[in-house]
């Protein structure tokens, strides 16, 4: 059963400050606030983030220091969430400041996990407003790639034993660099263009829950063709990845 | 044991009632080998987390301190204090299991979660009675695991005492399942196990083991290859790298050692990497490199493996070797013996024998079933060959087709003139030997494999006297965890290749030198039947053992997999479930409760009243499961077990099937 809606994106590494990760952040939040006022009250340890002073502070709040060798690092994930800290309607967590790497078979993204409460019993759970979060999550921090569907299902890749290549969900973004998206995907798959930056796959046109057998057939449809497409590629073989992204 | 009534009391109004007190169902998890994140108790740091951030969701930092970590004799502790400090909805859905972050949440985490709502918000069939209470048992899984047996022996005494019951569910993963049968067979927790679940474990051993012992964890020493290339034969020694589809290597050589200057390679490259990363450690070696910050050599990896007691214990056992005389037995006490049996890894030969007919001959000698290659592999390969190349003449002197009216020929000229199908056959036999060499580890007497082991670094006293003792802390473990007699040593080489190459040649077609070696096979049969009427020894299992494992790519990750052809006579109790293809196998190994072998020999008892006979389940149940709807383990690695869906909703339906006779203890 759904108990959450869950949008991922994953980006590689790049050298951003944390300032500019700080307005990135902002420029998100303020792109998802007018979808549904639900979403406009995020709080990072009970503290609003809205400025990009405050989100940059947030993240300043939440760093890892960690070290390769005699190498320290620092990196982010700090989480961010409404009304209230457990069990809150909406949530995100946001892992960001990890430089390239390259770690070959360790796959090591920034990236953004954004739930939604499958009976949060509003708008906030609708295609639209799910939809719209994953359009402006993609806007904003200009992922590889990126997925939407439950909690469950499709499976995140895990840090070790995986290549980084793309997941296909419910909703799945692939920016352009990589493959073209066939023309014509199995029925009722759609594909849209998000600006020039990529394209968006919706698997099928209603809401996921996982224990849909017509939905679940509909994303290995999709992954099917993809894969035989040879879509599903790890970004590290498109070549040049995206540089840092602009605040918006 | 707590021996408590099952009748309680509760006071309310000043007027005492009768209650039934909530039962409990204390499910602890086991991790294996590198499984529990590790803290110094000296300094308070982390010592290994390896999935922290920024690798993966961990909690904490990642963490690998090569130079702790190789510091055996210093104890570690499960970690504890480096948890995320926050208070999100993970941590509320974790606060219940206790030690949570003691294991590496990545592979145990799910696995612990999803145990963790059984009976709370998962009230469907049996655990409407009763509440799941999770516990995590983490160890320093650098040590002697008997060491670990013994912390487990005091998260059961917790867990019992929490929650006033008289036994526990164990699911152990991987080095984990050494560890509970140790904890059950040794320390006396046999009586306080309800049900053990072993997912991947190597109750018979890990070849792979061995590979790790003698070169070191598998990955891409890019380090060595550039020295190597600088001293040697440069092209093929970067051939052998691209051979191993470490593209990273052709990117490295003559970039330098610097791990972040590692590219991370073509699609194609990406993917064998992986492949060839993937083992026992599974990504061990760029974890560490990753922690010391620079590529490590094959030397700094082996003597990081040689350092474990737990990774000698890993080796395939007394009872495995027996059975399968290409093995020789990892007996310190052997060392100063004449050499007595060779090495090659399974599966090999009689594998190849038997493929020799179909396609999948071409296949098996494909590069990515190649292992490394020692010049010495191959000298004795070589000497293998032109063995059986004798063999196939003087089997053809001893019954020479001599046609009517003719002088009788000399053998020489006999062989020559046999049929050239024939001739072939043997000369593909020869070359046959020659490549299983190359393909696969070593073969070679055991004096040497031990001198390997013993005192592979000769000129590192400390580390020679470590591997000594290891060894002897391995045979010890090794001996504790096995029933019944001593298995014997192994084979000459000869007798142990023909015993595997003959038995085939048998069942092949009549005339010629095959027709001629069927007569020896024939005789090699009678004696291995023999062989199979003596006494055995056996593995210990817990009487009521679920084993889940997979087989799908055993010659790439070893018998933590184990493959269908490896098990041991010992374990004729397992119902073998296959897949299709044979080589996607799940074998669920399953010892029912109460079944007794009466009709078996006078055993000791397990404590319980079940008595281990060779076969302890004559009951075998098949299971009718989803599993068969496709091939859901193609993806799925020995870490991935745990955090399989298909393996967790199997261990949960099996629970749900035990929770009666639970509740009746």
């Amino acid at each position: 059963m759904t108990a959450h809606h869950r949008i991922q994106l994953y980006w590689p590494g790049r050298t951003d400050t944390v300032a500019v990760m700080g307005r990135q952040l902002a420029a998100f939040l303020a792109g998802i606030a007018p979808l549904h006022p639900g979403l406009s009250r995020f709080l990072c340890d009970n503290l609003p983030a809205i400025s990009p002073a405050a989100c940059e502070e947030a993240l300043v709040r939440h760093a890892v220091l960690w070290r390769t060798g005699a190498t320290e690092r620092t990196s982010y994930q700090a989480r961010f969430y409404v009304d209230h800290k457990i069990g809150a309607p909406a949530a995100f967590t946001l892992t960001c400041g990890i430089e390239p790497l390259n770690l070959g078979p360790i796959f090591t993204p920034n990236r953004l996990e954004f739930l939604v409460r499958a009976d949060v019993g509003d708008e906030r759970a609708s295609r639209a407003v799910l939809e719209g979060v994953l359009r402006r999550a993609v806007t904003v921090f200009e992922p590889d790639w990126a997925f939407a569907g439950s909690a469950q299902v499709p499976q995140a890749p895990k840090a070790v034993f995986s290549d980084g290549a793309p997941v296909v969900g419910w909703m799945t973004y692939l920016r352009a660099a990589f493959p073209p998206v066939p023309r014509t995907l199995p029925q009722p798959a759609v594909a849209y263009p998000v600006g020039s930056l990529g394209t968006l796959i919706v698997a099928h046109p209603e809401v996921f829950h996982d224990g849909d057998e017509a939905q679940l057939a509909a994303i290995e449809r999709v992954r099917g063709v993809l894969k035989a497409h040879g879509v599903l590629v790890p970004p590290s073989a498109l070549g040049a990845t995206p540089g840092p992204a602009p605040a918006r | 044991m707590i021996d408590k009534p099952r009748i309680g009391y509760a006071a309310l109004n000043d007027k005492a009632r009768l209650h039934a007190p909530a039962r409990y169902l204390p499910i602890i998890v086991v991790p294996g080998n590198l499984g529990s994140r590790l803290t110094d108790p000296a300094t308070d740091k982390l010592a290994w987390n390896p999935l922290g951030l920024p690798l993966g969701d961990g909690p904490g930092a990642f963490a690998s301190d090569l130079d702790r970590l190789t510091q055996v004799t210093a104890e570690l502790v499960p970690d504890e204090s480096h948890p995320f400090d926050d208070d999100d909805e993970r941590a509320k859905k974790v606060q219940g299991i206790k030690n949570y972050y003691h294991v590496v949440g990545e592979f145990y985490g799910e696995l612990a979660q999803q145990m963790a709502t059984l009976g709370t918000s998962d009230t469907k069939g049996a655990f409407s009675k009763i509440k799941a209470r999770v516990y995590c048992a983490g160890y320093d899984w650098r040590q002697d695991n008997a060491k670990a047996a013994m912390r487990l022996a005091e998260v059961v005494d917790d867990a019992l005492r929490e929650t006033g019951e008289r036994r526990v569910i164990l699911i152990a993963h991987s080095m984990g399942g050494l560890v509970s049968r140790y904890y059950c067979r040794v320390l006396g927790g046999e009586s306080k196990v309800h049900r053990l679940f072993l997912v991947g474990s190597p109750t018979l051993g890990a070849p792979l083991a061995y590979t790790q012992l003698k070169h070191g964890v598998p990955g891409a020493y890019i380090k060595d290859m550039v020295q190597d290339a600088q001293d040697h034969d440069g092209a093929a020694l970067l051939g052998e790298g691209i051979q191993q589809g470490t593209d990273v290597a052709q990117a490295a050589v003559g970039l330098g050692h610097d791990l972040t200057s590692m590219a991370p390679g073509t699609v194609d490259g990406g993917k064998e990497f992986k492949k060839t990363a993937l083992g026992l450690f599974g990504d061990i070696y760029t974890l560490l490199s990753l922690g010391a910050g620079r590529l490590l050599s094959r030397k700094e990896t082996t003597y990081f493996a040689r350092q474990f007691p737990s990774s000698y214990q890993l080796l395939p056992n007394g009872v495995f070797c027996r059975d399968h005389k290409n093995w020789v037995i990892f007996d310190p006490a052997a060392t100063g013996n004449v050499p007595t049996g060779f090495m090659i890894i399974l599966p090999t030969l009689f594998e190849l024998i038997a493929e020799l007919a179909g396609d999948a001959f071409k296949g098996f000698f494909q590069a990515e079933n190649a292992e490394r290659t020692s010049p010495r592999a191959t000298r004795n390969a070589e000497t293998l060959a032109q063995r059986i190349e004798k063999i196939g003449l003087a089997l053809a002197d001893k019954n020479p087709p001599v046609a009517p009216g003719l002088p009788p020929r000399t053998s020489a000229e006999e062989f020559m003139l046999l049929n050239a199908n024939e001739t072939a056959a043997f000369r593909m036999m020869g070359e046959l030997i020659q490549r299983i060499g190359q393909s696969f580890i070593d073969c070679r007497s055991n004096r040497q494999l031990y001198s390997d082991i013993y005192t592979g670094f000769l000129d590192v006293v400390e580390l020679r006297a470590l591997s000594a003792a290891n060894l002897a802390i391995m045979f010890r473990f090794d001996e504790s965890l096995t029933v019944g007699p001593r298995p014997e040593k192994g084979l000459s080489p000869l007798d142990a290749l023909m015993s595997h190459l003959l038995p085939v040649l048998a069942a092949g077609p009549s005339g010629g030198p095959l027709g001629l070696a069927k007569l020896v096979a024939g005789k090699l049969v009678t004696d291995k039947k023999k062989d199979d009427a003596r006494p055995k020894a056996r593995t210990y299992m817990h009487p009521r053992t679920v084993n889940l494992y997979c087989g799908t790519e055993a010659q790439e990750t070893g018998a933590l997999l184990i493959p269908v052809d490896i098990l041991s006579n010992d374990d004729a109790n397992i119902v073998r479930w296959m897949l299709a293809p044979a080589a996607l196998a799940m074998l669920p190994l399953r010892m029912i409760p109460g079944s007794s072998a009466t009709s078996g020999p006078a055993a000791e008892s397990f404590g319980d009243g079940t008595v281990p006979a060779l076969s302890a389940n004559p009951d075998p149940k098949v299971l009718s499961s989803p599993f068969l709807k496709s091939d859901p383990f193609s993806n799925l690695g020995h870490v991935d077990l745990t955090a399989s869906k298909l393996v967790i909703d199997y261990i949960k339906s099996e629970l749900d099937l035990t929770v009666d006779s639970f509740l009746e203890t």
